[in-house]
């Protein structure tokens, strides 16, 4: 082990090495349970990503400007298992979105539920009692 | 983390070498094998499992390596005989975390761009193979004289006590990355 293989071996592995441990955010850390927002918009963007898929859309305020509001949800394949594809919103999209607003008073949410504009379709049921996503 | 925000802000705030950083943060994100770990339903929970069990090989051999070290585990053994019977298991569980590390990294790189937690972790990473480096070239050379009985030198003590702290840190750092 002490040769000069190993030790070059660990020097670029360790410059490479390792990952997120767990990559899986707080819930209470960044979102208030008690802070509902519900927001109407326009589908920005869709990420089905991991660990957890995000989705944005844009909101016109009162006064005709608007903001670009971000929504997190759960992984994809807990989304896959409630019924969602990685189609299920596509940008364009009008929707109506109930979430928890972020702690930090940026244009972020935890969303909560999700209503097609057009069709009425719930594309994210209101979660169990407590509110709180799986950590 | 708040996604796609954040990242907006991190290009913003830094230089040159930052952009270049992030670009190839971006680029490795939209490699084929980092859009697949980011978008399948299980690729990336099975790779963060096995992440975890690199862990175990990995932090599990070196502290039991360290508690002897220091005298404190496992002291019926010499510290050359259980050297050579733990350090195999280190190596692969190190090579674990750096596929399966490399893996994560890749479907969310440009998230791990500027996370603090992330940041720690690979200076925690590269401390703990200098320590590592260290005492294999200086205390552990002389450890056929000292393996054998209960004591071991303060060097030895010191490098068993680096190594344990680094790697949990290390562990809690990457923790950590969800959090910040």
């Amino acid at each position: 082990m002490g040769n000069k293989w190993a030790a070059c071996a660990v020097v670029i592995g360790l410059l490479w090495s390792a990952g997120p441990a767990m990559a899986h955010h707080g819930f209470a850390a960044e979102f208030d349970a008690s802070k509902r927002i519900t927001l109407k918009g326009t589908v920005t963007k869709f990420e089905w990503s991991n660990p957890h898929a995000w989705f944005f859309i844009d909101v016109k305020n009162a006064d005709g400007s608007v903001t670009n509001w971000g929504f997190e949800m759960s992984s994809p394949n807990v989304l896959y298992r409630k019924g969602w594809t990685r189609d299920s919103m596509k940008v364009g999209d009008a929707v109506t979105v109930e979430a928890f607003a972020s702690r930090d008073g940026s244009h972020n949410g935890n969303a909560q539920s999700i209503t097609l504009t057009n069709t009425g379709q719930k594309l994210l049921a209101p979660p169990d009692a407590g509110g709180a996503q799986e950590r | 983390m708040l996604a796609a925000h954040k990242s907006d802000k991190a290009v913003v705030s830094t230089g040159l070498a930052g952009m270049n950083l992030f670009a190839v943060c971006r680029w490795l994100e939209q490699t084929s094998i980092g859009t697949q770990v980011r978008t399948s339903l299980w690729l990336f929970p099975v790779i963060e499992t096995v992440h975890l069990f690199g862990i175990v090989a990995l932090v599990g051999s070196t502290s039991a390596l360290d508690l002897r070290l220091l005298g404190l585990a496992l002291r019926e053994q010499s510290v050359k005989a259980l050297a050579q019977r733990l350090l195999p298991w280190a190596w692969v569980g190190f090579a674990v975390q750096v596929v399966t590390g490399i893996l994560l990294v890749a479907s969310e790189a440009t998230k791990m761009y500027g996370n603090i937690g992330f940041e720690i972790k690979m200076v925690l990473i590269v401390l703990a193979g200098a320590n590592a480096l260290v005492f294999h070239h200086t205390a552990y050379r002389s450890a056929d004289t000292w393996g054998e009985t209960r004591a071991t030198p303060i060097s030895a003590k010191l490098a068993g006590t680096f190594s344990i702290l680094l790697w949990f840190g290390i562990v809690a750092a990457g923790r950590w990355i969800a959090y910040t």
